[in-house]
């Protein structure tokens, strides 16, 4: 046992520090998504906890650690403390495949892409249990919209992603990265682009495809029973969703951690960074769309586009003599 | 699409504006004097409690937080025993202002009044006396009625004449 | 019914009434000041002005009054057009003019008939710039506030206090825009019915002082439907509450018995309720204690038999549960056997005769009084009689084609077309004065010559001893023959069961079909004890041999007066365990009492005179300890199992067992379940800040389980359901009671509809004579013969716990003749002491007190003096001057305690009893 540890003693300690740093950031983000929210509708956010507010979510952290935590007594108890961990835990395990530099991924697989898309899959169990397990009926509605929604999106999600693996000719994460050190795929791959970043705002229900928890119609959604240290999970769970949707656009479509003069890490942080900018202005700046708009258009428009992009890369690939 | 986009846009351009938000505790903003903050009750003129009792406030709460019950003193003024408001119901809209007949009750342009304890929320009468006449200075409303009060006798009022003689014969 | 068109729209209406109450029936709004739908027109404001046109080609028509116009078939008028409109206005605006703008301290503000009107009519503006006029106002006694500036001359209060119900002392004074309504000069208003001003003035002229005390608007009391308790007649009231004490009683509309009218007895005699003396604890010989403390355990769980007394001040329900728990065999319902007979013989008349209703008895041509001072024992039907004598004078106005709600044309003829009024009897009172047939007899003499009177009008008719016929009695006689609708009144209050057997005789006598009775009994539900006591009783004798033979405890319900409290004391000598369920704690002695509720905090049912049962809802809640008296019975019933009674949980059960004993009950109680009506108005105010210095987590809603009426906002408003009784009259843009007509209709027509209810008592129509009993001839054998008369304040030991009512009544009197008198050199006004009782009695002289006898009256807590009296002395100075110290701090005492009572209720207001409410502390 102790040889096991010393052995991988260097991956255990990333892992340590890519949890140690990524719930953090994660739990950042939400004071960061707050306010740039305030400044693009012409106001602060919150800036009264410590300088600029940046403890925000450290005094968020504790109130909703000191919050009564609750089961309602109408709830499927075992399910509905599990929901929040498949949650969290599906989408921390995706860090795992990511390569923010060279040296600093935890598992540098060679299926970590079909890793990726496996564990986004899974994270869909969270919600649509959630839903059932809270015995509401609009928890249920917005679990069952989860479903319908993860479940369309995650087609043209990998059929986007076909591209690339095409173009770079691997799974393995690092590779797709290396592989575009003359041309980051987005040139290439502009529409793959698009569609997988679509298909990731979709599957992290950001705004404005966030429908299963649409509070306007639904209460909350699939989390309207929940509480505490299990909502909380919940809450996370989205934001490191967004965060690892961004890691992975990085990833597979904006060279990574490469760039000139600056080290890797930067790079990769700058670039996720703007696409996390980028994804909380979508959230300032669109209405939310019908449910059935929602799945007319990933079938009727993505599917189709998504299916193009992969054909014409595919014929590219064999008769164009890249 | 395109809409979206400009949508987009726009709202990105957002962040080089100006911000409007007024930073509250710090920057006061100016609140007139016919604000609807805190109520207080009256004095008139006299000095005397404007209050009559006479349950129109109470009346015209929409949340029902004003209680009072009337008195009457040896100087033949309606008082209120007691006058509560319950501050954790009330919802500023002044409608007991509106229908106070006598001046007595009003709002002030004071709106900072949380507490940690709703029952701080309650206030009874010695907590809304006031010393002074508030928004409006001259008027005293047993001047202008008829009944007659210790220091006021009957036609002694604006704009009576004295007592009728009923036992004379005169025209 | 007469087709008439109002505004071009045709309606259907009942003939014979006059175009206002046609417009207010069909729930019109048509603004109106002086007429009265109980005294009729007079046309005296021109408030009701409406447009007649002569057919529809006239485009002009004429102004008309309504209320002076009758309806006719085919008329045509306009009620909303400019010229009527803008003239009721006019007429508003003139009568505002020298209004004193002082509604914010009016007590009348908020149910204000003349707010109402100048809303209703547009006007807002005073128009005369010059100045007003205004007016001194006089006292009038404890229970009238008058602000005379406020009047506008409708002459409704002397219209009503003069005409309708007889009083002298006020009327209007003065000419022109100086015209005065008041007394002579400041006094107290001599007519038991000054309360009714107060509802009668359409504006805050005349007010209710005790309620001035502790005064609340009308929108913010929450009212339940209530039924008198000061004496038979069980007239309609509505009760109202606020902050948990009960603020007034107002009159609830009953066509058939109160009418439009209360009685100051009964308007103000409530207040006991809030007296001080209410018992609010368990206590054991005056000493606070607990129910499971293991004395009072000890004594609840005593073996023996248990006696239990009932009540007729007390409901039927209590009385009910009395009766389950101790067994018919030992339930007594009477104070002395006199009483108990009377009692028998009352019921055994009730199922021969069924009682006139007071609208009935409003309709008589012909009265005649035996032995009874109705005026002073219930004086509501007193004041329906009165308006009997009206009869002839209205009927020769209709002969010559003036309708009968003319009120002055009435007037003008009535002192040539008297109704017939005889009176038998020593009584007094204002009945007797007015009588145009009077015969002074003691009790004896009137129940032999109303037997006589019986065998005039039927030779069957059995005959007393005597055979000398007296000629008034012949008078009446003839009187009654002719009559067609004659009323029969007599009572208890002779104490003779002759008078009451004679009564009954002459109805059987007359074989009038139309012939109407009316007995009153001296309680409010003394017909309830009645009705229990068929089923079985424990003989009033045999009460105090059964405690000396056997070991047995007392079980009695609570009554206030003074004979029950003196034979409770010679009883408790034979047993050493005595429970008292009482509501007003009483004399000092070793009995365990438990506190009871009184009927403003519990549901209730009670038997009027008729037998009609009524059931009255709580307006406020128990304080203390207190419960319903029945709640006490089913828990010692379930300490001394007895299986039936320990079952009930709710007062629905007990109403279910009663329903199976009595079968006629049975409609009335299913009657009362089933939906909820709103207790409190939609404008209810201060319900999150009432009791937020308590708890500021408003409680929900107190509730009686099984209630008709919910002390909330929530359920049914008034008039949405015909069938229950309104809690309260408000109907939107009519806040006063005149509200009323939105509701039902205003006219009490010609025809009078049947009267509606469940009469406890079925009638048997086969019905015999009743014998006279040799012990009626017996004669006493003192040298004055002693005649009890009452009064209306003092002769109701409940209404005495009311301070106004307390403050009203009169000392100690007797009557005697002016012979007597200058024989005994005593004069009127001097103090005499009767043989060596201690009272001190004030001497009235008078022609109308029978040979050998005297009058006396003495208050309800002052011990009673029995037969007869050897010796009428004056009495000694110290006497006296001790007597005049006595009253002297007794007025000192009496007028510090009205400021405590005041104080206490208005120190109460703020710490509202929230014990009973769910989800409070």
């Amino acid at each position: 046992m102790l040889d096991l540890i010393i052995e991988h003693a260097g991956l255990l300690i990333t892992i340590a520090l890519m949890v140690a740093v990524l719930i953090p950031i994660g739990a950042m983000l939400v004071w960061f998504e707050r306010r740039m929210l305030g400044f693009w509708q012409q106001r602060y956010g919150p800036n009264r906890v410590g300088p600029f507010g940046i403890l925000q979510s450290l005094a968020d952290l504790i109130k909703i650690l000191f919050k009564h935590d609750w089961i309602p007594p109408f709830a499927d108890k075992p399910v509905f403390i599990l929901a929040p961990m498949i949650g969290a835990v599906s989408v921390l395990m995706s860090f795992a495949v990511v390569p923010m530099t060279p040296n600093l991924v935890v598992s540098d697989s060679n299926i970590g892409l079909l890793f990726f898309l496996a564990m986004t899959s899974l994270a869909v169990y969270s919600v649509i249990l959630a839903g059932w397990a809270s015995n509401n009926k609009y928890a249920m509605l917005g679990g069952m919209r989860a479903a319908a929604q993860t479940i369309s999106y995650e087609v043209f999600m990998g059929v986007s992603l076909l591209g690339v693996v095409i173009l770079s000719g691997s799974f393995n994460l690092s590779e797709i990265v290396l592989a575009q050190s003359e041309l980051w795929y987005v040139v290439p791959q502009f529409l793959g682009f698009v569609i997988f970043m679509i298909a990731g705002i979709a599957e992290s229900h950001r705004l404005p495809f966030d429908l299963p928890e649409a509070e306007t119609e639904l209460c909350a959604g699939f989390h309207t029973e929940y509480s505490g240290i299990k909502f909380a999970l919940f809450f996370l769970g989205e934001y490191l969703g967004m965060m690892l949707i961004s890691m992975m656009i990085t990833t597979l479509f904006l060279g990574g951690w490469m760039g000139p003069w600056l080290p890797p890490i930067v790079w990769f942080v700058i670039k996720t960074l703007l696409l996390i900018c980028f994804f909380i202005l979508l959230r300032a700046a669109l209405p939310r769309p019908r449910f059935d708009q929602l799945l007319s258009f990933g079938w009727k428009w993505v599917l189709p586009l998504a299916l193009l992009n992969l054909v014409v890369t595919a014929a590219v690939k064999l008769w164009g003599g890249f | 699409m395109w809409s979206q986009l400009v949508t987009l846009w726009r709202v990105f351009m957002h962040l080089f504006d100006r911000t409007d938000t007024v930073e509250y505790p710090e920057q006061k903003p100016y609140l007139a004097p016919r604000y609807r903050g805190r109520i207080v009750l009256t004095r008139d003129p006299d000095g005397d409690e404007r209050c009559v009792a006479c349950n129109l406030c109470a009346a015209a709460c929409p949340v029902d937080c004003i209680a009072l019950q009337k008195t009457e003193d040896e100087d033949g003024r309606w008082r209120p025993e007691f006058f509560r408001i319950n501050f954790s119901r009330c919802i500023l809209c002044g409608l007991c202002e509106e229908a106070c007949p006598t001046y007595a009750i009003q709002l002030t342009p004071d709106v900072e009044m949380a507490e940690f304890q709703r029952t701080n929320m309650v206030y009874e009468k010695e907590h809304l006396l006031i010393d002074g006449p508030g928004k409006y200075h001259d008027y005293s409303f047993y001047r202008k009625a008829g009944i007659s009060i210790k220091g006021k006798g009957k036609g002694e009022a604006d704009n009576e004449s004295p007592p009728v003689d009923i036992r004379s014969l005169m025209p | 019914m007469a087709n008439i068109i109002i505004d071009n729209q045709q309606y259907e209406v009942a003939d014979g009434q006059n175009l206002l109450q046609a417009c207010l029936s069909l729930k019109k709004d048509l603004p109106y000041f002086c007429w009265h739908p109980a005294m009729g027109s007079v046309g005296a404001c021109r408030q009701c002005a409406m447009t007649q046109y002569h057919d529809e080609n006239d485009t002009r028509g004429r102004l008309i009054v309504a209320c002076m116009t009758p309806v006719t078939d085919g008329m045509r008028v306009s009620m909303e057009q400019p010229q009527e409109t803008e003239f009721r206005e006019q007429v508003i605006d003139a009568l505002m003019t020298h209004h004193p703008h002082d509604c914010p301290v009016c007590a009348e503000g908020g149910e204000c008939h003349l707010q109402d009107m100048t809303v209703m009519t547009g006007h807002y503006k005073r128009g005369f710039k010059g100045k007003k006029t205004t007016f001194q106002n006089q006292q009038l006694g404890p229970l009238i506030k008058h602000e005379m500036n406020r009047c506008i001359t409708c002459y409704r209060c002397e219209r009503f206090y003069k005409d309708y119900a007889g009083g002298t002392d006020l009327a209007a004074q003065s000419s022109r825009n100086k015209v005065y309504f008041g007394r002579q000069c400041d006094g107290t208003l001599e007519s038991e019915f000054a309360g009714n001003l107060v509802e009668v003035c359409p504006t805050g002229v005349f007010t209710d002082k005790p309620f001035g005390d502790h005064y609340s608007r009308k929108w913010d009391m929450q009212a339940a439907p209530s039924v008198c308790q000061h004496c038979s007649t069980g007239c309609n009231v509505t009760l109202s509450e606020r902050y948990g004490s009960v603020r007034r009683v107002t009159n609830r509309f009953n066509d058939h018995l109160n009418g439009y009218f209360l009685c100051d007895r009964g308007r103000f005699g409530f207040d006991f309720v809030n007296s001080e003396q209410r018992q609010q604890h368990i206590s054991l010989g005056g000493q606070s204690v607990n129910w499971s403390d293991a004395e009072v355990q000890q004594r609840l769980k005593a073996k023996g038999t248990w006696v239990g007394i009932g009540s007729s001040q007390a409901s039927l329900e209590d009385n009910f549960a009395l009766q389950l728990l101790v067994g018919a065999e030992n339930f007594c319902v009477a104070d002395d056997p006199q009483s108990e007979h009377l009692l028998e013989l009352h019921m055994a008349i009730l199922q021969q005769w069924p009682q006139a209703s007071l609208a009935q008895m409003e309709q008589a041509d012909a009265i005649v009084i035996i032995g009874e001072d109705i005026n002073n024992s219930a004086p509501r039907i007193g004041l329906a009689i009165r308006q009997a004598l009206l009869n002839n004078a209205k009927q020769q106005v209709k002969n010559v084609g003036v309708p009968e709600w003319q009120d002055s044309a009435v007037r003008q003829v009535l002192p040539h077309n008297k109704v017939p009024l005889a009176v038998v009897g020593y009584q007094q009172g204002a009945l007797a004065e007015q009588a145009t047939i009077r015969l002074v007899a003691d009790d004896k003499q009137t129940a032999e010559q109303a037997f006589l009177l019986a065998n005039l009008l039927c030779e069957k008719s059995p005959k007393p001893r005597v055979s000398k016929v007296h000629s008034q009695i012949e008078e009446i006689a003839e009187v009654l023959k002719t009559a067609k609708r004659p009323l029969i009144v007599g009572g208890w209050s002779a104490n003779n069961s002759a008078v009451l057997s004679a009564v009954a005789n002459i109805c059987k006598a007359l074989a009038n079909p139309q012939g109407m009775l009316c007995i009153a009994p001296p309680a409010a539900n003394t017909v309830g004890l009645g009705l229990l006591m068929q089923a079985g009783y424990l003989a009033n004798e045999a009460v105090e041999s059964k405690l000396k033979s056997e070991e047995c405890n007392l079980l009695v319900l609570d009554h206030t007066s003074d004979s029950r409290q003196q034979w409770l004391q010679t009883l408790s000598k034979q047993t050493n365990n005595v429970v008292c369920l009482q509501q007003l704690a009483q004399g000092e002695n070793n009995s365990l009492s438990l506190p009871i509720s009184s009927f403003s905090e519990c549901s209730g049912s009670q038997l009027n005179y008729q037998g009609l049962i009524q059931s009255y809802s709580p307006a406020s809640k128990p304080a203390g300890q207190c419960r319903p008296a029945w709640q006490w019975l089913v828990d010692l019933g379930k300490l001394q199992n007895i299986a039936e009674l320990a079952s009930v949980e709710h007062l629905g059960q007990l109403h279910l067992m009663m329903s199976k004993l009595f079968p006629t009950l049975a409609e009335h109680f299913t009657e009362l379940s089933g939906r909820q009506f709103a207790m409190q108005s939609p404008r209810y105010s201060g319900r999150t800040a009432m009791l937020a210095n308590q708890t500021v987590h408003e409680p929900k809603p107190f509730s009686e389980a099984g209630a008709p009426y919910k002390q909330s906002m929530e359920g049914l408003l008034p008039g949405q359901n015909d069938q229950h009784p309104l809690a309260y009259s408000w109907s939107p843009g009519w806040n006063s009671n005149q509200s009323n007509h939105k509701f039902r209709d205003e006219f009490r027509g010609p025809e009078l509809k049947s009267q509606q209810g469940i009469f406890a008592v079925p009638n048997h129509p086969e019905c015999f004579w009743f014998k006279w009993q040799a012990s009626w001839s017996a004669n006493t054998k003192a040298n004055y013969k002693i005649l009890a008369v009452e009064e209306v304040f003092g002769s109701d030991s409940l209404a005495e716990f009311a301070g106004a009512i307390q403050q009203l009544s009169k000392s100690a009197y007797v009557v005697v003749l002016p012979k007597v008198a200058s024989s005994l050199n005593i004069e009127a006004g001097q103090w005499v002491t009767l043989d060596d009782h201690p009272t001190l009695f004030a001497v009235k002289i008078s022609d109308h007190v029978p040979a050998k006898s005297i009058l006396l009256y003495s208050p309800a807590h002052e011990a009673a003096i029995s037969d007869g009296c050897d010796e009428i002395k004056v009495a000694s100075k110290q006497k006296i001057s001790a007597l005049h110290k006595r009253q002297q701090a007794q007025q000192d005492v009496q007028s510090q305690q009205k400021q405590l009572h005041k104080q206490r209720l208005l120190d109460q207001d703020q710490h509202i009893p929230i014990q009973f409410i769910e989800g409070a502390m």
